[in-house]
């Protein structure tokens, strides 16, 4: 194998979107994700913006394309379109204000209304860094989480905190999950990973596609 | 009451005829804690509970203060001339007669009508408002000429998410516009609190003056078409139109104009954005098939990766002297086929038609 690996050049590409209510800082996770950087002054998203970033899972490279859209409930008429093929979402709230924390519930229906109903989701609580304007209890969140079963991180984008393992820790699951479709598929269930395992639907996932590359040497 | 004495900022003429001048006012405070709604009116107190749209929760409206109400009463039944300070503090510049105008006040906009007519005009510009960007209540006293809506955790929303792209605009435009640039500091804050701008602290006084009247304009617009009401994406565009208009009112109408076709892209049902990615789609399909092919294989041929391009008209891609000429090349384009003048100098003919 080679020491370079060219840009395109993946074993699996999963699909995840960012989504909660406008000025939690999605797009600043997705940045500080995608190219480590962070703008207190960044725009609004409009629409739909993207960015990708490739990790290595054991000994698979990971290609995450993230999908961030804009928070204002103006632009949800796209929604389908948005979901369409996603394996993993995260939900984003901010810690200094209530409000967004109450609307994850939102969020929730409208992700599980339009997507698979075992794609992977973590909540997160962004803006972890603003200590003194907490609103939002790590434990009141954690709670929900365990009620949603969904996983639950909270994550500073400002001061780079858990953002890299948020990330991660989903397209860690969704690639257990992916892996073990594949041993299913191989009557092999004694080599499940250990863990919790998701099970993303019985049919082939568009953007869960292991990708047959003609060049990885 | 004392809260209304000159705080007013910013006015709007419409062209609508009237004499005589009364007052409708309209609550549009953001200092709003959530939770604890309440009115600039007494005539709201009694048990008023306003449904709002979407979710379906009750907010209880309280009245604020009976003595600061009456005294308004009083100060509304007070015969408003041109050139003067209005009953509530606020002044009105305008001494056109034609016109009749709102402004801001720390309490909400003022609007100033002409005669029962126009009274209800006003009420119907404010009914179609309601739930939109002031998510209110219309009310009117009994002697008709007064207007009140209540606040509404909607409206608090809406406001915030204006005031946080306020605050967001970039200060591009600076370098092209000495004079706007140059605003002093105490200007800025005094424009900045009669909008209600909040965090605003760590930017320069022409920011902090750019993001107060953004606020002004947009929350103005967003009254105007109430069906679309704020949008992110319209501080983009209203910015390089305020960066070269110095007068609020003047800018405002330029937005106006400027949306009538651009607002399309705004709507709920994104019907408008869609069909003008549809056609962007056509043309690589029709212009350059192997990019297209491309696309498709990435499933990406729907151009929703033009998105924001389309919406906010390459503003974001583009500096702010390419977005100027790139914008002007557009309008006078579109001018031009409106006037039936094509590049070639023939008449237009338009093949639809």
């Amino acid at each position: 194998m080679a020491a370079y690996r060219a840009d395109d050049d993946y074993d699996y590409l999963f699909k995840l979107v960012l989504i909660g209510d406008s000025g939690v800082g999605k797009s600043n996770l997705l940045s500080r994700f995608a190219k480590n950087e962070f703008n207190l002054e960044s725009k609004s998203t409009i629409g739909v913006e993207f960015a990708t970033r490739s990790i290595r899972v054991d000994d698979k490279i990971v290609k995450a394309q993230i999908w961030d859209t804009a928070g204002q409930e103006r632009y949800r008429a796209i929604t389908s379109a948005y979901y369409r093929g996603a394996v993993g979402a995260l939900l984003v709230y901010d810690t200094s204000r209530h409000v967004t924390f109450e609307n994850v519930e939102r969020w929730l229906k409208e992700l599980r209304d339009h997507t698979d109903q075992n794609i992977v989701i973590m909540l997160v609580g962004n803006k972890a860094d603003l200590r003194h304007l907490r609103a939002v209890p790590t434990e009141e969140a954690k709670a929900y989480a365990e009620k949603e079963n969904t996983y639950f991180m909270e994550t500073s984008a400002l001061e780079a905190l858990n953002v890299e393992t948020a990330f991660t820790e989903v397209l860690t699951q969704i690639y257990h999950v992916v892996s073990r479709k594949a041993l299913d598929a191989g009557n092999d269930p004694s080599a499940l990973p250990k863990g919790q395992t998701i099970n993303v639907g019985s049919k082939d996932d568009v953007s869960a596609v292991k990708k047959t590359t003609c060049c990885s040497a | 009451m004392d809260m209304l004495v000159d705080r007013c900022s910013f006015r709007i003429k419409l062209a609508l005829k009237g004499t005589q001048r009364r007052n409708v006012i309209v609550s549009g405070r953001d200092s709003v804690s959530p939770g604890e709604e309440h009115l600039a009116g007494q005539n709201l107190a009694d048990g008023l509970k306003q449904s709002e749209g979407g979710d379906g929760s009750e907010i209880t409206c309280k009245s604020e203060s009976e003595s600061s109400d009456s005294e308004f009463q009083t100060l509304l039944k007070k015969p408003i001339g041109d050139k003067c300070v209005l009953s509530n503090g606020c002044r009105k510049s305008s001494d056109d007669s034609n016109n009749y105008y709102w402004e801001y006040t720390p309490d909400g906009m003022v609007f100033s009508c002409g005669c029962k007519a126009e009274i209800w005009v006003t009420k119907g510009l404010l009914d179609k408002a309601k739930g939109n960007i002031l998510g209110m209540k219309i009310i009117r006293d009994q002697s008709g000429n007064t207007l009140r809506g209540s606040q509404s955790r909607v409206h608090n929303g809406k406001l915030r998410i204006i005031r946080l792209d306020a605050i967001r605009a970039n200060d591009e435009w600076i370098v092209y516009t000495p004079s706007q640039a140059a605003v002093s500091l105490s200007e800025a804050n005094k424009l900045a609190e009669s909008v209600c701008l909040k965090d605003y602290n760590h930017l320069e006084p022409c920011r902090i003056y750019h993001a107060a009247r953004l606020i002004s304009i947009l929350e103005a617009y967003a009254l105007h078409d109430s069906e679309i009401g704020y949008c992110q994406g319209m501080s983009d565009l209203l910015s390089p139109i305020i960066s070269v208009m110095v007068d609020d009112s003047e800018a405002f109408w330029c937005f106006v104009g400027f949306m009538k076709k651009a607002r399309h892209n705004f709507r709920l049902d994104e019907v408008g954005i869609r069909r003008q990615l549809n056609k962007v789609s056509k043309i690589i399909k029709g212009k350059d098939s192997q990019f297209y092919k491309h696309l498709v294989e990435l499933q990406a041929e729907d151009c929703f990766f033009l998105y924001r391009m389309v919406v906010v008209l390459f503003r974001r891609e583009l500096n702010f002297e390419q977005t100027l000429c790139l914008w002007e090349v557009m309008w006078a384009d579109q001018t031009a086929i409106r006037a039936g003048i094509t590049k070639l100098g023939l008449p237009y003919v338009n093949k639809f038609h």
